[in-house]
């Protein structure tokens, strides 16, 4: 039996009075204004973002995971090196200097390890204001964002191995802050067309991509609040880089979607509930 | 079904393995352990779809599917 004003743990979702409308409540309250697919964040989504990413940052440096420090803006050079005009041309924005803001956290990662050779797998943890022509007003994807990634360079079996500990352990902590959540093998949307389609369809029979999705209203609507993905050779043949020993360094990432994993407490615990998170805590 | 699984076999350990040393049974993840590149991946799937005589949904190409020879005959040929 669950008190009047108390969280039900086993379903938030049947007792949390703010699903009725959390976003307007969450506009209301100034935590969350969005203007199409911008939105500025309150002092308390702002602290619940910080909030989670320090979890993430704890469980990347328990792995052992080295940060490494990435500006928001990116040479288009590194993005034409990773492919990623190829996969989705109308993606990034350019900045009137040439340069590019970052659309993604990793490929930082992958242009400082170009040319080298690792005597041993690797993790790295790094953050980035990142930012997409995304087009649409869906809740939550926004054309800027906070992307905190964990990068995993090594032999194929290791890299696969972490990618499988990393959904285990996000899907256990998503769990245990009352999120409802399903781990499904997904694909890029940006492969749908053309050649890319061919990469589509081996990203889904070869399960490269796993993508982390929390319930966040009671008719069930879904928002991906990361994703968990490997890349084969893909990355380390671009970017010329390998394993000491000879061997191909195959690459995989964990990318967390800060706002969208903020966006889904509130939404969930309402804002109340997932403030309290960081005030438990700081208290 | 004995005789579509040692076709499937044949192709695969004659025409696909990324190593030809290396012999794949009926149960050898495809995927998992480098067995066949991503090329031979797409030959794969068009030599299945050569096989039963249809194209097959871009829903159905997935690794619980294909993951094994087993498993793509249980799928699309015990049909």
């Amino acid at each position: 039996m669950t008190r009047a004003g108390e969280m039900n743990v086993a379903d938030p979702m049947m007792h949390n009075p703010t699903m009725d409308n959390p976003m307007a409540r969450l506009s209301s309250l100034g935590e969350w204004v969005a203007d199409g697919s911008e939105v500025v964040l309150g002092p308390g989504m702002s602290a619940l973002v910080n909030w989670i990413d320090a979890k993430f940052v704890g469980f990347a440096l328990k792995a052992g995971a080295r940060e490494l420090p990435v500006s928001p803006l990116i040479e288009r050079s590194v993005l034409e090196r990773a492919g990623y005009f190829e996969s989705f041309p109308a993606g990034v924005v350019e900045e009137s200097d040439g340069g590019c803001m970052t659309p993604a956290t990793c490929y930082h990662c992958y242009a400082k390890l170009a040319g080298s050779l690792l005597p041993e797998p690797g993790v790295w943890t790094c953050i980035a204001h990142c930012r997409r022509n995304e087009r649409t007003a869906e809740p939550g994807r926004l054309r800027t964002f906070t992307m905190r990634e964990i990068v995993l360079v090594g032999p194929a079996a290791w890299v696969r191995e972490r990618k499988q500990q990393w959904m285990d352990r996000i899907l256990a902590f998503a769990k245990s802050v009352q999120l409802i959540v399903e781990l499904e093998p997904a694909t890029d949307p940006f492969f749908d067309r053309g050649e890319a389609r061919g990469r589509k369809l081996l990203q889904q029979i070869k399960e490269l991509k796993h993508e982390l999705r929390a319930q966040v209203d009671a008719k069930g609507t879904q928002l991906a609040v990361s994703s968990f993905n490997l890349h084969e050779a893909f990355f380390s043949r671009r970017f010329g880089f390998g394993l000491a020993d000879g061997r191909d360094a195959d690459s995989g990432c964990v990318a967390f979607g800060l706002e969208r994993w903020a966006l889904a407490l509130a939404l969930t615990l309402g804002p109340d509930g997932a403030f309290r998170l960081v005030e438990q805590e700081h208290g | 079904m004995s005789d579509v699984r040692e076709k499937l076999l044949g192709f695969i350990n004659g025409e696909l393995l990324t190593d030809p040393t290396r012999r794949a049974g009926v149960d050898t993840p495809l995927f998992e352990d480098g067995w066949i590149d991503s090329l031979k991946i797409l030959k794969l799937i068009a030599y299945v779809e050569l096989m039963i005589g249809r194209n097959i949904p871009e829903d159905e190409i997935v690794m619980k599917n294909f993951r094994t020879v087993a498993t793509i005959t249980q799928h699309f040929v015990s049909k």
